[in-house]
Parts: C-alpha cells; sequence; structure tokens
C-alpha cells in the first residue's frame, strides 16, 4: 500500500468530525479553479503538456505552508490502484474526474486534509479547502492564502475583462464555487423538500445530492453552491450563498420541532427502526446503511441517543463506504462480501452505545 | 431518430424537460449523454451550458432549409464560422459543441468570443470580472468603474438607513477607486 494512503487511513477527517460539526450543516468547500497561462486546458493538453504542468506545479505545491514537504502528502494519480483512488474521493480529496483522468494527473493534499491541490483535472489547478459545520469564511480565508502563495510562483491564465480563464465559461471569473453540505430530513420527512429545491434553484443555486448526480435524496444529505463565478466578487457571492444557507438551517428547525409537535411517534419509529436495522444486520448495502445512518444522525441531533456521539456518526458516513471497507480489510471484495463487512462494522460499532 | 449532438449516431436517450413553459425534447445517443453527463449533469444545474450550445446548433440547423433565399453574405459568414480554428490549441466550434461548451485554452476566449459571450450571457451575472486578481496584474478601468456604481448605490443605500458607521468605510473605499481609475486613466492616455 502507498505509505501516504496508510497514513490517510489513520487520519480522523478534520471536516467530519472536528467538535465545532453543527447538526444541519456539515460541512463547508470553496473550491477555486486556476490555469497556467500559455498551456492548453486538459481537454486539449497532450499526455506531453500535462506533464509540463505537473512539473511546473510540483515544486511550487512542495514549497507550499499549506501542502508542502512535512505539511502534507503529494499523490500521482497514475500510480495509485483502484482502491487507493477511490478512498482520495470517498474523503472528498480528489473528484471523480481527477482519478478517472486518461491525463497524468496529481493530488497535493495537507496532512490535516482541510486543504488539497489537485492537478489536471478540468483545469490545471483545482484548489479546495474543507471545513467542518458551516464556516465558508473561515474556508475563503485559508483558500484565498492559499491561492495567493500559489499565484506568486506560477502565472495563472487571465484575461483583464474576464478574470480567472477556465476550461468551461461557467466557471470564468472567480473561478470559485462555495458549498455547504446539509442533513435535511425534517424538510424531507415533512415533504417540503421538493418545493425548498425548487426555490433554492430558483434564486440562481445549485442542489445536489452528496452521492454523486442522479442520487438526489439519498441519506437526506444536500450540497447547495453558487452558479455565478462572473460579475460579482467572492464575498457577495459567498453572502448571497451564506443567507440562503441560513434561512434553509431556519426551516429544517421549523420543520423537525413541527415534527416533534405533530407526528412525534412516527419521527421516534423512523429512529428507532433505523438504529435497529444499523445494529442487527448481517448484509448491509451501501444505500441501505447511507439511509439508516441518516436516520440514527437525526435521533443523535434530536437528543435521543445518550452515548452516541455525532462524531461517531459522522466518521461512520465515510468507513461505511466501499473504498474505506475494502482498504481496511486491505482486500478487494465483491459488493455481497463488502455487505458483510459493512454490517458487521456497524453492529461493532453501534454495541456499546445502545 | 439521429443524436442531436453528434447527428451520426442514433439516438437512444430522450429527455423531456419543460422550459419556459414549453415542452422541450432532447435525444442523445449513448456516447454524447456520457459526456454531457460528464460536463454538468443532465438537469443537474438549474441550466446546462451545453443547451447553450445545441440552440446555436439547431439555430443553424432550422437556417439551413432557408439556405436558398440566403444571401452570399451571411453563408461565407457561416462557412469561415464552420472553419474556424485556435492557432494554439487547434480547438474548432465542433470540438466546443461536443464536450458542453468546453475551451482549449486561452487563447480560445478570443477566437471563440462570440460563442464566449454568449455563453456568459446565459449563465453569469455580467461580463466583468470584479473578484480576486493576480498581484502582478492591476485592474481595467472598466471593472473600476462597476465596482465604484456598485458602491455609490450602497453608499446610498446607507445614507438612506441612517447607517453612517458603514457608509464612512463606503466613501473611503469609492475614493480609493477613484485614485486607482485616475491613475489608470493617465497610464492609458500616455500611451
Ligand atoms: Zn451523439
Ligand atoms: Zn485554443
Amino acid at each position: 500500500m502507498n505509505q501516504a494512503i496508510k497514513r490517510l487511513l489513520q487520519n480522523p477527517v478534520s471536516f467530519l468530525t472536528s467538535v465545532s460539526a453543527d447538526g444541519i450543516a456539515i460541512s463547508s468547500r470553496i473550491r477555486l479553479s486556476r490555469n497556467i497561462a500559455g498551456l492548453p486546458f486538459p481537454i486539449a493538453a497532450t499526455a506531453e503538456s500535462a506533464a509540463g504542468v505537473i512539473n511546473e506545479l510540483a515544486p511550487v505545491c512542495s514549497r507550499s505552508a499549506f501542502v508542502g514537504e512535512k505539511k502534507g502528502m503529494f499523490f500521482e494519480i497514475g500510480k495509485l490502484d483502484e482502491l487507493e483512488r477511490l478512498l482520495l474521493l470517498e474523503r472528498r480529496l480528489a473528484s471523480s474526474e481527477l482519478i478517472k483522468s486518461k491525463l497524468p494527473s496529481a493530488l497535493a493534499v495537507s496532512n490535516d486534509e482541510s486543504c488539497s491541490v489537485m492537478i489536471n483535472e478540468e483545469d490545471h489547478l483545482r484548489i479546495q479547502v474543507l471545513k467542518a459545520g458551516f464556516d465558508l469564511a473561515g474556508c475563503w480565508q485559508k483558500i484565498n492564502k492559499l491561492e495567493s502563495e500559489l499565484g506568486k510562483e506560477t502565472e495563472f491564465a487571465w484575461d483583464d475583462e474576464l478574470g480567472y480563464l477556465t476550461e468551461c465559461p461557467t466557471n470564468v471569473g472567480t473561478g470559485m464555487r462555495a458549498s455547504v453540505m446539509l442533513h435535511l430530513p425534517g424538510l424531507v420527512m415533512t415533504d417540503q423538500i421538493n418545493a425548498t429545491i425548487h426555490g433554492i434553484r430558483k434564486l440562481g443555486l445549485a442542489v445536489r445530492g452528496i452521492y454523486g448526480e442522479g442520487s438526489d435524496n439519498s441519506g437526506k444529505l444536500f450540497q447547495v453552491s453558487n452558479q455565478i463565478t462572473l460579475g460579482e466578487n467572492e464575498e457577495t457571492i459567498m453572502e448571497q450563498l451564506s443567507a440562503v444557507i441560513r434561512q434553509l438551517i431556519e426551516y429544517e428547525r421549523r420543520a423537525r420541532r413541527a415534527l416533534l409537535e405533530k407526528d412525534r411517534f412516527a419521527l421516534l419509529d423512523h429512529v428507532g427502526r433505523s438504529f435497529g436495522l444499523l445494529q442487527n444486520s448481517y448484509k448491509l448495502s451501501c444505500a441501505e446503511a447511507v439511509e439508516a445512518l441518516s436516520g440514527v444522525r437525526f435521533g443523535v441531533d434530536l437528543g435521543l441517543f445518550q452515548h452516541l456521539k455525532i462524531d461517531t456518526v459522522n466518521e461512520l458516513f465515510l468507513e461505511l463506504n466501499p473504498g474505506h471497507l475494502q482498504m481496511r480489510s486491505s482486500l478487494a471484495l465483491p459488493e455481497s462480501e463488502q455487505a458483510v463487512l459493512r454490517a458487521k462494522l456497524f453492529r461493532t460499532k453501534l454495541r456499546e452505545r445502545a | 431518430m439521429l443524436c442531436d449532438i453528434c447527428k451520426k449516431r442514433e439516438a437512444t436517450i430522450h429527455i423531456k424537460e419543460v422550459k419556459n413553459g414549453k415542452c422541450v425534447s432532447t435525444n442523445l445517443c449513448t456516447e454524447c449523454a456520457k459526456e454531457k453527463e460528464l460536463a454538468g449533469g443532465l438537469g443537474a444545474f438549474g441550466f446546462n451550458l451545453a443547451e447553450v450550445i445545441f440552440n446555436v446548433g439547431k439555430m443553424s440547423e432550422a437556417d439551413k432549409k432557408a439556405d436558398a433565399s440566403e444571401d452570399k453574405n451571411n453563408k461565407e459568414v457561416r462557412e469561415k464560422e464552420s472553419s474556424l480554428i485556435c492557432p494554439e490549441c487547434g480547438w474548432n466550434l465542433a470540438k466546443m459543441r461536443r464536450s458542453g461548451g468546453k475551451l482549449g485554452c486561452s487563447r480560445c476566449y478570443t477566437v471563440f468570443a462570440k460563442w464566449v459571450s454568449m455563453a456568459v450571457e446565459q449563465v453569469q451575472r455580467s461580463s466583468v470580472h470584479v473578484g480576486k486578481r493576480p498581484e502582478k496584474c492591476g485592474r481595467s478601468a472598466n471593472a473600476v468603474k462597476l465596482e465604484m456604481d456598485k458602491l455609490q448605490l450602497e453608499l446610498a443605500s446607507a445614507v438612506s438607513a441612517e447607517e453612517y458607521e458603514r457608509a464612512a468605510q463606503l466613501r473611503d473605499r469609492i475614493n480609493a477607486l477613484k485614485a486607482e481609475a485616475a491613475a489608470l486613466q493617465d497610464a492609458t492616455g500616455e500611451k
């Protein structure tokens, strides 16, 4: 196994397990797209020009105060096997586009996993900062410094009118995508979620399920992000997004109160069944586990469990994924055997906390 | 039925969406649908850049029927456009359309400026960047003016709301921008 990957597996994930994690807002992320001036974007790159991008950026990253040597890890994606790549994806350090890239691609990660720099993703550079809870301001503060630091040693593709130039014109300008991951079981259970999502989209923001496209509703987890990148500065974009997130959190609180008042037994039943399923199963699919764990998380938020902490639940959201399960057992396993392993994980983790 | 994007392979995926009150259908082959999904998802966003490009494609398709009555000039323009190629990276309109509106390099932004501005108009709030900039690059006079206009509006509302502390901060920022604009004017005037 790759040594740095081994280190990652020992790491607690700061963005998931930090104490500041709020019940509703799980994590915040800001991502900046940048390209090196004078080189073709990845979509038009040759293996040679792409290797040139890595050659230019790898030393810049290694000198970084955030992701540099001793401060972080550096991965050449081509040298990792499929499971190791999956692990990076599940920890949200790499995107699926990066790990599937046909070009030479690389990834620099800070030791605490809050910062990552993807090289040769859709753009030459995708710089990302992740933090626990609802903390876009904190993400911006950090990523602003990281980007300036990298920008001192590299000339970014830039146009006086259009700002930072990106492979896709939907990212041009600030190149910034800010997002917050939210757990919204109250809005889902009170059937208000579709209207809410519709309303948010009307405001020019994007909403997606967090387990990739199409899995809109999985785990009642949602990611809300800005779409506009040009014509407003970073602070304004973040403020507009934050205003909507604050409102969403308030709606979710209201929905939870309403459930507790009007439909208390339905709520208790949902949480109790979810816990029972996780505690007593001998085979659990990924989707099943995510759904049930979402129910348990809801119960923890509402104070229904005395001994189960939100950190444990958040960590399980990561550990239940195929990459983590298989890496921990150091074996590539078929899905049916993963299901057995997953069930065992939950039985052990939840036994002492009933 | 042929695929709307490549117009070569048989369409196997048919998507119906309601847009501006009208039902719009899109027909795609498996390959193009896959690419489109990678480029931003089928309906995962409120909009999809590829559609901006599609509409361009459809327009020229419809125009082809009117080809007979079309004057020679227009036809030449179109032919010229379809043979446009970026001298830096070799990108062309067909590649741009197939990739869902993506560009091959910085130079493409100039070569395909017409399509970029169409995309920007659909997706973005304005066409001038006002955020962070590289330390080495000064701002364009246009960007300075735009931010100044915006701050003036904020100042007016702060004054009418009697938020004097905030108004004072805004005034300071506006004065700084004025100085910057004047310096830019001098620089361009000297040239
Ligand atoms: Zn096709
Ligand atoms: Zn080009």
